[in-house]
């Protein structure tokens, strides 16, 4: 086997394991708030999450939307790149999981690639006015569109249900949150697992595997699918706490409106090309549908580290990337070093999942929505 | 950065698409789904007393399903079309 086979399978197994740290890490966003309000179970919601992300994976194939297109450089993307990038975005994910801070794996994504690409070939390698346009400027914009929506929103619906018996309303609501929450899992399906595909795709196009204008070979597309699913069956419970129960207490129809709104303002954003983070969404609905019903209702303190940790993403996961690359360097241009960094990680997960199955499991789903 | 490069960054018109749509479909689906289940409870309630009104509520009930439909239709649409 040649070494470029060797890296080409350890970008394809890291890409794959991003992609599981994705399900966990983001759909944990989709189903907080359904899961709080004990709109399903916590093990329904994640397996409805799961299944409609796999299927969500199947429904749109258009890789164009490949890792970091317009931001970095495109023709100097190597293996290597892409597999320090991904790196630099599975440490990110893991360490805001760990602190149960919600965090975008499509920006942590970039980050590490562009944190790789400045290492490997400099500042010229990445387009700046790209990153701005379609990294910076979206994340700014998407919470505070979603929290003013899910704001107005929640108002609305109070005026519209007002004088009703609560009863009726709240089983109304949940169920809205049903639909609601699943279709912001197939939103995500759709969108989150192409970016795998694209990852493992780009490779292969590099490797000299595929041609420049090959499709997505189906067993990448099925992959990337059942990674994307079984991390979201997993569950990301921490993530599921802060957004479910730690930044607001909220009741089923600030749920609904927090999810109504997103998914509104996601297919929206989706509809005009101008992708918005599920993450950053759902984030600022539930804070505006908090905020909207009484501004003391929100633990500000706890939506200032979300956005401190949003703020951090991408110069941290660029940070990571880098940092690998120059690592892979040392050890020459082969695939020594990739080698030696995978079997660094794999080893280091090993013995963190061992010292917490000593210690037992600290975080369990529970019908509240997690268990400390 | 001048006003004239932050406009080459954002696209300002389609920006204010995606917050004029936005706006629109979010709080037009809360709306909805608020008066179906108004329309819901409502026409319960007045199921035997006021056939009539009952019958109203139920009509604006069906009415705001509609809306909601269509939404989630357009929601699928956009996933499959993009």
């Amino acid at each position: 086997m040649a070494g470029s086979d060797v890296i080409l399978g350890i970008v394809v197994a890291t890409a794959l394991a991003f992609d599981f740290t994705n399900g966990f890490h983001d759909t944990a966003n989709v189903v907080a708030t359904t899961i709080s309000t004990r709109a399903l179970p916590p093990r329904v919601a994640v397996t409805l999450a799961a299944i409609l992300n796999f299927v969500g994976a199947f429904l749109s194939l258009a890789v164009a939307a490949t890792i970091a297109k317009d931001i970095v450089d495109q023709d100097l993307v190597t293996t290597t790149v892409v597999f320090a990038g991904l790196v630099g975005a599975i440490v990110w994910n893991l360490v805001t999981w760990y602190f149960g801070l919600p965090s975008s794996s499509s920006h942590a994504l970039i980050g590490g690639v562009v944190g790789s690409m400045l290492v490997a070939h400099g500042v010229h390698a990445v387009h700046f006015d790209g990153l701005a346009g379609k990294v910076l400027v979206p994340a700014l914009i998407a919470p505070i569109l979603a929290f003013s929506v899910a704001g107005i929103a929640i108002l609305v619906c109070y005026r519209v249900v007002g004088r009703l018996a609560p009863g009726p309303v709240n089983r109304g609501f949940r169920f809205g949150q049903v639909l609601s929450g699943q279709m912001l899992a197939l939103a995500h399906g759709t969108n989150d697992a192409q970016k795998t595909m694209g990852v493992i795709t780009l490779a292969l196009i590099a490797n000299g595997n595929l041609g420049k204008d090959a499709s997505v070979p189906t067993w990448v597309v099925v992959s990337a699918a059942t990674a994307i699913a079984l991390g979201t069956y997993i569950g990301g419970w921490r993530i599921i706490k802060t957004m479910g129960s730690r930044i607001i207490k909220m009741d089923p129809a600030q749920g609904f409106a927090a999810q109504g709104a997103g998914a509104a303002t996601i297919l929206a954003a989706t509809h005009f090309g101008y992708p918005l983070s599920t993450t950053h969404v759902i984030s600022g609905g539930v804070m505006g549908a908090g905020a909207a019903k009484r501004l003391s209702a929100v633990r500000w303190g706890v939506a200032g580290n979300i956005v401190v940790a949003w703020v951090l993403t991408l110069p941290c996961a660029a940070f990571v990337g880098g940092l690998v690359y120059a690592v892979t360097r040392v050890f020459g241009g082969g695939a020594a070093g990739p080698v030696v960094v995978a079997v660094a990680g794999v080893a280091l997960l090993v013995y963190v999942f061992a010292r917490r199955v000593q210690r037992g499991t600290a975080i369990a789903p529970t019908a509240e929505g997690t268990r400390a | 950065m001048s006003p004239l490069g932050a406009t080459k960054i954002v696209d300002i018109g389609q920006l204010a698409q995606v917050i004029e749509v936005a706006l629109v479909a979010g709080i037009g689906v809360s709306i909805a789904f608020s008066l179906v289940i108004r329309g819901v409870v409502r026409a319960d309630e007045h199921r035997r007393g006021r056939p009539a009104l009952a019958t109203a509520h139920a009509l604006l009930a069906v009415a705001g399903l509609l809306v909601v439909v269509a939404a989630i239709g357009f929601g699928v649409s956009t996933m499959l079309s993009k």
